[in-house]
């Protein structure tokens, strides 16, 4: 009686496995796993391409290879459709692996497509439960086809190298979610890491070679790429942010034919709006813990009256930086730091009453600044080695 | 020890034949019994006045020498008036041909006296035995070296050295048709659970069987579900073990011929539990208990898991090491289910020919198993060499389970598990997990539950099960086992 009754549920829970079958069941080897994808402005449609790493390709262990030629590791294919599912089906029709999304890493979107709007575009990124929201989107100066293209002698695939690129430079990982919520945020813009490919300056047999380069911060209006901040601009847009990592400054002395390099291990940033009647104005305060981190002039600052003097040069010379920033992104219209939303949070009903002309308001907006700099280290030996170079030689 | 001899049941005439004054006749009967048994000697003591005489004793079974000094050399030299005259010390009377016939069996020598209607039983047992060693199934770097022996004298010796108490108390039973064998329950009268004291009595005294070669008879006879994977009863080698587990209120079973002591009831816990836990500082024992859990965990899932992920959730996986992953498997041309299959199988086999084979070839299945199915395989893309290090893990894990019958349990499932993994993913091993959990918690040992302690839980005795608290800490003894609230494991000195 015991047995039969264990019988029977062993024969039910068989009929499950053989009627239920292995329907899902897709092995390693069966996924094509796309690492990038890229879309591109084409006429009226996209052109979607995937990168996929080719396993057998990738260094394994003795016994693997499968049969593709060349020496790349992964493969690279685009496809023109009207939409970007269509293209990604068409894709499909010539891959002999089913392709699968869920460990793509990185989305890169075209110059030009950025500057239409993204939204069309992440709205399929957002709706299939295999797409990640903790991909990297980075906008592509050119063709975002061309940035997969690259070769990556340091990483294995252009995708890894795009995205160690962008989480190094920034202090945050700015992935999708951070997009979308930056997007989706009341008196916020987004922003997005911009790529482009640059020559490499080979070595003695090298030859040229292009390679994937941070171009810059890319600007949004809302979901549209609207500029392009680059060196300076960008790193002070990135600490006006609090997204940079040790921020930087080079003071320039052209009578003594040198220069000196802050760097800032700490920083504060604090916004905070001032809001009288129907205007407002912002007060930004900086404050900043530093080294010198190079000395290439014959300047002694070895006591405390030369450190402030250093300080002093720092502060004016960052406050012109930012003023420039500032004045950059009132002529754009666009807030990537969010002072809309500060306005917002001090005072709803003010924000309630001025949120349609709230980017006039913004553009006619005052900006202060209060920049307070310390810079604790001057260097191990206290007097810079030129200086000394030069003692000797006199 | 009680009167076992009077238990032998036997339907034969001359068994039942009473012993009569006359020595001839007595003779002829017990020879008949032992009717072409070379190792039977029987011999023949003439004496000029008194009393003639015979020695029958099994050749082998008995200490000859002390046969010699104490018993016929006193024979010999002077007449015998009364048995108190023997310098044996342990004599006792047989008045039947069957109890003569029993005592003689069980390494007893018989004195035949004429004239009287009675047999002097003299207890020369002997024979050659194997010494007391070290166990080799339980060794501790920590921990006395006594394992037990086939010698159930010896045994019960052994656990009387270290339960000096008259609460231990042994009660014996011959079970087998045939082989008659000396079975003992031993347990503390005051800690261990009357009804199951009962319970095991009653089964013990149920069991009919021709033989008893092993005490894994009687654990497959005695155990609750027998058709359970799990083993209901634990086994030791050790007398402190068995010691140890009398005390906390736990009986042992001692069957003669066979070094393997049966304990119960039995939990799972105390199945992943190794006597060095108790001797080792409680840090380094707690360490290694969470170690054997987490190996435990991994010898029973880690393959199904891995076929899992390969075959249904490729999201699990961080995208590198699904890469290198992807790039080994390749070109194998077996599904992940074939390769974990033939992968586990063959390590199994190779685990069983170790075991069976002498240990000087043993070390050659190792090295041609290390090298066929370790390298040569990954080598020809037969099987990648993700999944050879998957059976590896597994394999050692399942080796730091520390009693061998749960470990046979574990690598056991490990198969259905595999199975259902590749048919319904992690949902399967799921379902599997729920399968194996209920059903240890439904499993009973002697009607203590397998998972007593956290199921029913027992805040109190989770100290000795998740971790293994300092013995200050041990206060209380586990309820259950006992039944009872019983005593104190530690007390301190200034506590009475």
């Amino acid at each position: 009686m015991r047995l039969g009754r264990g019988l029977l549920i062993f024969a039910m829970l068989l009929t499950i496995m053989i009627l239920s079958g292995c329907w899902d069941r897709r092995e390693i080897n069966d996924v094509a796993f796309v690492a990038a994808s890229a879309a591109d402005k084409e006429g009226e449609g996209y052109r979607v391409g995937v990168q996929i790493p080719l396993p057998g390709q990738m260094g394994g262990p003795e016994g693997g290879g499968g049969g593709t030629s060349g020496d790349k590791s992964w493969y690279l294919d685009s496809e023109k459709d009207k939409t970007l599912r269509g293209a990604l089906e068409k894709l499909q029709q010539r891959l002999s692996r089913v392709l699968n999304f869920s460990h793509r890493r990185v989305v890169v979107f075209g110059e030009e497509l950025s500057k239409e709007g993204l939204v069309p575009v992440i709205d399929i990124l957002i709706r299939a439960p295999q797409n990640r929201l903790t991909v990297f989107p980075i906008i592509a100066e050119g063709k975002a086809l061309d940035l997969l293209n690259a070769k990556t002698p340091v990483e294995q695939l252009p995708s890894e190298m795009i995205r160690e690129l962008a989480s190094l430079s920034f202090s945050k990982l700015l992935l999708l979610n951070v997009f979308m919520k930056d997007l989706l945020k009341e008196g916020e813009d987004p922003i997005l890491p911009v790529m482009k490919m640059v020559e490499t300056k080979p070595g003695a047999q090298g030859q040229k070679e292009e390679a994937i380069q941070m171009a810059g911060v890319g600007v949004m209006k809302r979901d549209r790429l609207v500029s392009i901040f680059r060196g300076e601009d960008a790193k002070n847009l990135l600490w006006l942010n609090k997204m940079n990592r040790l921020p930087t400054v080079t003071l320039d002395y052209p009578e003594e034919r040198g220069y000196i390099i802050l760097q800032f291990q700490q920083s504060q940033v604090d916004v905070r709006p001032v809001i009288q009647g129907d205007e407002v104005s912002f007060q930004v305060k900086i404050k900043a813990k530093g080294s010198v981190m190079e000395d290439t002039l014959t300047k002694n600052i070895v006591n405390g009256r030369a450190v402030r003097q250093l300080e002093q040069d720092a502060e004016e010379k960052v406050e012109e930086a930012m003023k420039q920033v500032i004045s950059q992104l009132k002529e754009l219209k666009a807030d990537p730091l969010g002072f809309g939303s500060r306005v917002r949070d001090q005072d709803f009903s003010f924000w309630r009453k001025h949120k349609n002309d709230w980017l006039d308001i913004y553009g006619r907006s005052d900006v202060f600044f209060e920049i307070e700099f310390n810079i604790e280290h001057t260097g191990t030996v206290s007097n810079s080695i030129i200086r000394k170079h030069i003692e000797v030689k006199s | 020890m009680t009167d076992h001899r009077n238990s032998g049941v036997d339907a034969k005439e001359g068994m039942q034949a009473p012993l009569v004054r006359d020595l001839a006749r007595n003779i002829d009967n017990v020879r008949g019994i032992f009717n072409k048994c070379t190792d039977f000697v029987l011999r023949m003591i003439p004496s000029a006045g008194g009393y003639e005489a015979a020695v029958v004793y099994l050749d082998g079974l008995i200490k000859t020498e002390e046969l010699q000094d104490h018993t016929l050399q006193p024979l010999l030299s002077r007449h015998l008036n009364s048995e108190a005259e023997l310098e044996n010390s342990q004599i006792s009377t047989a008045s039947t041909v069957g109890e003569v016939a029993d005592a003689v069996l069980n390494g007893e020598a018989a004195l035949l006296i004429g004239n009287q209607p009675y047999a002097v039983i003299i207890n020369v047992r002997g024979g050659s035995r194997r010494a007391v060693e070290e166990p080799p199934t339980e060794t501790t770097i920590r921990g006395p070296r006594e394992g037990f022996t086939e010698n159930l004298q010896t045994n019960t010796a052994l656990i009387r050295f270290r339960l000096k108490t008259t609460k231990l108390k042994m009660v014996s039973f011959t079970i087998g048709e045939e082989t008659k064998t000396t079975v003992i329950l031993a347990y503390h009268d005051k800690l261990a659970d009357p009804e199951v004291i009962q319970e095991v009595t009653r089964r013990l005294k149920s069991i009919k069987i021709d033989g008893v070669m092993e005490s894994g008879y009687i654990e497959e006879l005695i155990e609750d579900n027998p058709y359970s994977p799990y083993p209901q009863l634990h086994y030791t080698e050790r007398p402190d073990t068995a010691v140890a587990h009398m005390l906390e209120g736990k009986f042992c079973i001692l069957v003669d011929n066979t070094p393997v002591v049966l304990v119960g009831p039995t939990t799972f816990w105390l199945l992943m539990q190794a006597s060095e836990d108790y001797y080792e500082r409680f840090y380094i024992s707690n360490l290694l208990r969470w170690l054997r859990y987490v190996f435990m965990f991994i010898a029973l899932y880690l393959p199904s898991i891995y076929i899992a992920v390969l075959t249904y959730h490729h999201d699990m996986l961080p995208t590198n090491l699904l890469y290198s992953v992807a790039s080994a498997r390749e070109a194998i041309p077996f599904p992940a289910l074939v390769e974990a299959l033939i992968m586990e199988v063959s390590f199994e086999a190779l685990r069983e020919a170790g075991i069976r084979l002498p240990k000087t070839i043993g070390q050659a299945v190792g090295i041609l198993g290390a090298l066929v199915i370790g390298q040569a395989a990954v080598q020809a893309g037969i099987v990648s060499a993700p999944m050879v290090i998957i059976v590896a893990l597994t394999g050692i894990a399942s080796f730091t389970i520390p009693r061998f019958n749960l470990a046979i349990t574990v690598r056991m499932l490990r198969f259905p598990l595999m199975i259902a993994a590749s048919v319904l993913g992690v949902f399967g091993v799921m379902i599997g997990t729920y399968i194996i959990a209920s059903h240890l918690c439904q499993l009973r040992s002697f009607g203590v539950p397998y998972m007593s302690g956290y199921a029913p839980l027992r805040r109190k005795e989770l100290k000795d099960i998740f971790v293994r608290a300092p013995w200050r800490k041990m206060k209380t003894k586990p309820l259950t086992y006992s039944g009872t609230a019983g005593g104190r494991r530690f007390r301190r000195q200034d506590e009475t």
